[in-house]
């Protein structure tokens, strides 16, 4: 019940009560003093008036009622020529450009404060500005929206990325079926392309190099291979952090040398245990599977003899490793017994192997030698295998149930899945031989591969983190949320700081306005940088925003949408005077002698009579 | 005397003209003199020897003038007037000092030349010498205007877009870069627009710029090394140079802008050439039977030139087992064909190869290209023709080993064929005829024996000769020749080397080699086999055929079984296993078992310079990152994929270090240049405290 409505209930047992009260006098007084018919009607029927006139004082009514002309907004992508019916105004906001006969005004407020009579809008163009979404309140917005723009219409940048790993954009583009999307590095070279189908999605991968902030370019072409459009896409490696990765192996292999060859390469600081049999094994410092040692570590990768060979008392540990945030990855080596699990994820299936031949990241050569980069001393790029020669792997054929698949192959088949477990989360992995990918000379699909599934069960960091709303834009405002104070320094080395609105909780979000486009870096225990783009950049897909902040301010709704945004209280002065007029007229009525010992109406008019004092 | 002014008279005309006759002489030739001047170095130049020639001219036309003197007027006007008797020379006397009749002779003289009117004393000279001169003059004149500038041939200069110009600051206003490629490629020489080009290794360039206004001095920066002065010709300035690597370099004027924009020459190396086999279609051919020729075609492509001529090698690889014997040769083979693309065909008869036997025949081409000094020598393919050995071909384990002793062993069937042709002879022979037949059986069975001996280590002699006993035809062996006769003086003996005495003071007959090279069984078997051919041999001397025939079947046996046995098997390289503990072996003793470490497993360590360097270009101030990353690319220029671009780029940001376009190009450059790291752990997303406690709540 909100509080209009208590006060209403309130207010109607007050003029029941005085309704109650009125006949009650009315019996008891004597028959002299007893109110006419006509008086007594009018106490009654002022009662209720009072107590509406009092509701509408403390509440008072949207003013609606009395708009009468059309406000007609011109927005960003408005046409020259607005039609306006009689009465309306034709208002130009800036962003709307030489729209004829328009009054222009800095912002929608301005407008609606210069013509308070107006009831209405009337969006026309691609939609109104966050700036201007606040401005609606108490009219009714109708909003026409245009069809989506060609071009790019939505973007994710990748998120902060480790070296040297492989990272995702994803992307839609409008009206642009049967052209193709190209994500270009920062040397210019493509690195990857992709026909554009009639959804629009585009999935692009690049690779990227040593920790720092770099700008990838993200090209569309139109089905003749023009050009359309060109958008940067921000990607920021920071350092990496320390991290320490244990690997059992219940047995000596190819597989396990090269895992840990990777561990090494990518300074994982791997701890290494191989059982070869009779109670002896190799190990460079014998790891122990303790939960205060376990605490320290980030992922443990162990093939299932080790699984099944630590014991009830080791798998506990690891279990509770697990819940605490660590990750745990089990290679499937040999066929499985039925029923076997590991932390909720089980895989059953036969004993034979299945061929896994693994999707090319790259389209053409080029954009490999690309995505490789000029190679190192141990692995340079004239030895590297070329792109058709990724040899073909086998896994173990089981199925994986229960989590969610983490690695497929070039046909789909899931070759990895991972559960959450608590905190942390396992995986599985059913491939047998990735080693035979760094021997045959993709040691970088290798490491790529054992990145990403262990990435994706790895402990999260700890340490408090900054989220930024993205893409942002110079001229714009955004918000930035984290723990403690925020502050902020522009492309040109001028620092701020950003004060954190109380309203918004625990998130601690502060609001922050760019002025130029660049790297922006946030500073505090939570250090990253944020790119910001220029003000006329990625137009379609801010009109496409534009276009969906407005509709949900019009409400859901068809092609044409007709809403009134929540009533704003009118003025509550009129109501005020008006109730107090009928409360006087009710006291002057109950006080006065006109009307009084008229007809009779009850039996005991005296009692009232000598009760009154009057 | 009224006679002394005419005299005066008659002389000047003289001087004057052959002053001007001189003058116009000399006039031409001082034309062209400073016509050169100005051609050859600018017009203040021609200006200047123009005047130096004037006054020299003038100067010698005076002293030539003066040889009209009184003593050539007198001479003149006595070979002019014979009426003057010779007396000419009174007129020009001191009077006071002639006779009276000197005085009257010159009265008279005074007279006549007063009477008549002196001819003309002056001996004109010919038109033609100054007609031919003048003509030769303008001929040159004309040579000198039209004759092309040194780098003339490219035309005009271009005009240059280097900064704006602006008065007193001399700046480039055109341009004209003459490629001159070393003759050797063919390629004309070019002029080109622009100070770019992408030019052949070992070309010549020739620089030609203009500058308004002329600056005091300009030179060739080449970016990180070493400046050209441009020379200044005429209104024009030049530069040469040989292009042996790719640069970067800009056109710096004394007193112009300061940093003008870098030009790149990108220089093309030469590529060797590659050769390319057309027919046989594979590179192992085996010999049809009766083949008497081989024809090879090999095609040969270079980007500049293949030189006419190849060389064809030819090795001849013949015999069997280890007695293989190589002859190499080479013949020229001429190439047909544009030079860029030649056909070297040729057909080897093989009969002068001397290929004769079961073996390979490998030829090979090796082909040079035009380039100066140097040529790329490239070696083709090899092709081999093979001729099968007569019996199967070698497989599988067969191909595993090596004969220790080459097929000699024919002959004793021979000789056993021999003994029994003589026995079966019908009529028998006369008995001394028998005999001698018997004796040569007897001597080739001999032979053998010797040979086979070799095998065994015993010592050649009596009689035997070291060649093979594969031809019965080697009748009357030679004596042998003294043993040691041939060999060389053995050196002093030193100490500790105490096998040494035995090759001092004494001969051994045994050959260790030999001697060592079959095993026991084998030696065994072996001298058997010689046994019984000493034993045949005695009966066939004796003339007894049919009592050496069972010695001489039991040696053939005998020599079969040795060929049989004698096969070394090589044993494959592989791993070295430890010995197995035989002591400990299946005891359960596990004492001594122990965890072991791992070896490491580091990787190189990736230079960390460029990703520092990269990483620190993001942020405004590093002067020092841009020093440090020239003094990485000097070291690693190979590693980077452009870079002359990058040297281009770290010029840029250094010249102007608020660029951020410039930096951000920087960046990309040396993003190419970036080995990718090993991707290690993407962190996930933190997840805040909600989150956490929505995670350890589930079960």
């Amino acid at each position: 019940m909100t509080v209009a409505q208590s006060v209403a209930a309130i207010l109607a047992f007050s003029v029941v009560l005085g309704w109650v009260r009125l006949l009650l006098w009315q019996r008891r007084a004597p028959a002299s003093s007893r109110t006419r018919g006509w008086r007594l009607a009018a106490l009654l029927a002022l009662q209720p008036i009072a107590g509406l006139l009092l509701y509408s004082t403390l509440f008072p009514p949207a003013s609606a009622g009395k708009a009468t002309g059309t406000l007609v907004i011109a927005t960003a992508g408005a046409p020259r020529f607005v039609t306006t019916g009689a009465g309306d105004r034709l208002i130009a906001l800036p962003e709307a450009s030489g729209v004829v006969g328009a009054e222009r005004l800095p912002d929608l407020g301005t407008a609606v404060r210069r013509h308070p009579d107006a009831g209405a809008l009337r969006i026309v163009g691609s939609g109104l500005e966050p700036r201007d979404r606040q401005a609606t309140a108490g009219l009714a917005v109708r909003f026409e929206p245009a069809r989506a723009p060609r071009g790019l219409i939505a973007l994710q940048p990748p998120g902060p990325i480790a070296a040297g790993a492989r990272f995702a954009v994803t992307a839609r583009a409008g009206e642009l079926a049967g052209g193709s999307a190209e994500l270009l590095d920062p040397a210019s070279r493509i690195v990857d392309t992709q026909p554009i189908g009639s959804t629009g999605e585009i999935a692009l991968s690049g690779t990227v190099r040593a920790a720092g902030t770099t700008l990838f370019t993200l090209r569309l072409r139109d089905g003749s291979r023009a050009l359309v459009e060109q958008a940067a896409v921000p990607v920021w490696v920071p350092a990496s952090p320390s991290a320490r990765v244990v690997i059992l192996a219940g047995a000596p292999g190819p597989e396990v040398k090269y895992l840990r060859r990777w561990a090494t390469d990518a300074g994982l600081a791997p701890q290494v245990r191989v059982d070869v049999g009779g109670g002896a094994s190799l190990a460079d410092t014998p790891p122990a599977l303790t939960g205060a040692t376990l605490a320290k570590v980030d992922a443990v990768i162990l093939d299932d003899r080790a699984w099944d060979g630590l014991g009830a008392g080791g798998r506990q540990a690891l279990a509770a490793a697990v819940r605490g945030g660590m990750g745990l990855v089990v290679r499937i080596t040999a066929p499985v017994p039925r029923g076997w699990q590991v932390l909720g994820l089980s895989a059953r299936g036969t004993a034979d192997v299945a061929p896994v031949t693994l999707g090319a990241d790259a389209p053409s050569d080029d954009a490999l030698a690309a995505r490789r980069g000029p190679g190192t001393r141990d692995a340079p790029a004239s030895i590297a295998g070329a792109r058709d020669t990724v040899p073909e792997l086998t896994r173990q054929a089981v199925t994986i149930a229960g989590g969610i698949p983490v690695l497929r192959d070039i046909r789909g088949t899931v070759l990895a899945a991972s559960r959450g477990s608590g905190r942390g989360r396992v995986a599985l992995v059913s491939l047998q031989d990735s080693f035979a990918l760094v021997t045959s000379g993709h040691g970088d699909v290798h490491a790529q591969l054992w990145s990403e599934l262990v990435s994706a069960v790895a402990r999260r960091p700890a340490g408090p983190a900054v989220q930024i709303e993205a893409p942002a834009f110079a001229g714009q405002r955004m918000a930035i949320c984290g723990a403690g104070s925020i502050s902020v320094t522009d492309p040109g080395g001028r620092g701020g700081r950003a004060l954190v609105d109380p309203a918004t909780g625990a998130a601690g979000c502060a609001g922050y306005w760019p002025d130029v486009a660049g790297w922006h870096h946030v500073s505090g225990p939570a250090a990253r940088p944020f790119y910001v783009y220029p003000a006329d950049a990625l137009q379609g897909l801010r009109a496409v925003d534009r276009r969906a902040g407005t509709l949900r301010l019009v409400g859901s709704g068809g092609r044409t949408s007709v809403g009134t945004v929540e009533a704003s209280r009118g003025p509550s002065w009129p109501w005020f005077i008006g109730w107090l007029l009928v409360a006087g007229l009710l006291w002057w009525l109950e006080r006065a002698r006109i009307g009084r010992g008229g007809v009779p109406v009850f039996e005991r008019q005296t009692e009232i009579a000598s009760r009154d004092p009057y | 005397m009224t006679v002394e002014t005419p005299i005066a008279d008659w002389a000047r005309p003289a001087r004057t003209r052959s002053m001007r006759d001189d003058v116009l002489l000399a006039t031409p030739i001082v034309i062209i003199v400073a016509a050169l001047g100005w051609r050859l170095a600018n017009p203040a130049t021609g200006l200047g020897m123009a005047l130096l020639g004037a006054i020299a001219a003038v100067l010698i036309a005076r002293n030539r003038a003066r040889r009209y003197d009184r003593r050539w007027l007198i001479a003149a006007i006595d070979a002019a007037r014979s009426d003057v008797e010779d007396s000419s020379d009174l007129l020009f006397a001191d009077p006071a000092a002639l006779t009276p009749l000197q005085r009257l002779q010159r009265a008279r003289v005074e007279a006549r030349l007063a009477g008549e009117p002196v001819p003309e004393l002056y001996p004109a000279r010919s038109h033609r010498t100054r007609v031919a001169l003048w003509l030769v003059a303008a001929a040159v004149l004309s040579a000198i205007a039209l004759w092309p500038d040194r780098a003339g041939s490219g035309g005009p200069l271009s005009p240059a877009h280097e900064g704006v110009a602006r008065p007193g600051i001399p700046t480039l206003t055109a341009q004209r870069l003459m490629v001159v490629p070393p003759a050797y490629t063919g390629l004309t020489s070019r002029a080109l627009g622009t100070l770019d080009a992408r030019v052949p290794a070992g070309s010549r360039l020739e620089w030609t710029l203009a500058f308004t206004p002329d600056p005091a001095a300009a030179a060739l920066a080449v970016l990180d090394a070493s400046r050209t002065a441009l020379a200044k010709s005429g209104s024009t300035w030049t530069a040469t140079r040989t292009a042996d690597r790719s640069l970067l370099y800009r056109i710096v004027a004394a007193g112009g802008q300061p940093a003008p924009p870098l030009h790149r020459i990108d220089v093309v190396v030469d590529q060797p050439p590659r050769i390319r086999l057309v027919s046989p279609a594979a590179t192992l051919i085996q010999m049809s039977p009766g083949q008497r020729s081989w024809s090879l075609s090999f095609e040969a492509t270079d980007d500049y030139g293949v030189q006419p001529v190849a060389s064809l090698r030819l090795v001849v690889a013949q015999g069997e087992g280890e007695n293989i014997r190589f002859s190499e040769r080479t013949v020229a083979v001429r190439g047909t064909g544009n030079s860029r693309q030649r056909i070297f065909a040729t057909t080897i008869a093989l009969s002068g190869t001397g290929f004769t036997e079961p073996g390979d025949l490998v030829a090979q081409l090796t082909v040079a290209d035009a380039r100066r000094p140097s040529p790329h020598r490239v070696v083709g393919p090899s092709v081999i023709l093979r001729r099968p050995p007569a019996s199967g071909a070698e497989s599988g384990l067969e191909a595993m080993t090596r004969r220790t002793m080459p097929a000699y062993f024919s002959s004793q069937r021979q000789v056993i064929i021999d003994a029994e042709t003589l026995l079966a002879e019908h009529p028998r022979p006369a008995p001394d005829r028998f005999l001698a037949r018997s004796t040569a059986i007897a001597d080739d069975q001999r032979l053998l024996r010797m040979r086979y001996g070799q095998f065994m280590g015993e010592e050649v002699g009596g009689g035997a000769t070291n060649a093979m006993p594969t031809s019965d035809a080697e009748e009357g062996a030679a004596p042998p020749p003294d043993e040691h006769a041939g060999e060389p003086p053995t050196a002093p003996p030193q100490f500790g080397q105490e096998s040494a005495i035995v090759e001092t003071y004494g001969h051994t007959h045994d050959e260790s080699e030999a001697a060592t090279l079959l095993d026991p069984g084998t030696r065994a078997t072996l001298r058997l086999a010689l046994d019984n051919m000493r034993q045949s041999e005695t009966a066939l001397r004796l003339g007894d055929p049919r009592r050496a025939l069972p010695f001489a079947y039991k040696a053939l046996r005998f020599i079969k079984q040795v060929q049989q046995a004698t096969r070394i098997f090589l044993a494959r390289t592989g791993s070295q296993l430890p010995p197995v503990d035989l002591a400990r072996r299946l005891t359960g003793d596990r004492s001594d078992m122990a965890a072991r470490t791992l070896g490491a497993t580091v990787a190189d360590p990736v230079d960390a310079t460029p990703a520092a360097i990269w990483a620190a270009l993001d942020t405004r101030s590093d002067a020092g990152g841009l020093d440090a990353l020239a003094r990485w690319l000097r070291a690693n220029d190979a590693r980077v994929p452009d870079p002359l671009a990058l040297s281009a780029a770290i010029d840029t940001v250094r010249r102007d270090p608020t660029c951020a376009a410039c930096r951000a190009k920087l960046r990309g450059t040396l993003w190419s240049a970036l080995p990718r790291p090993t991707p290690g752990l993407t962190r996930r997303p933190a997840g805040d405290s909600v989150g956490r406690r929505y995670l350890d709540a589930l079960p």
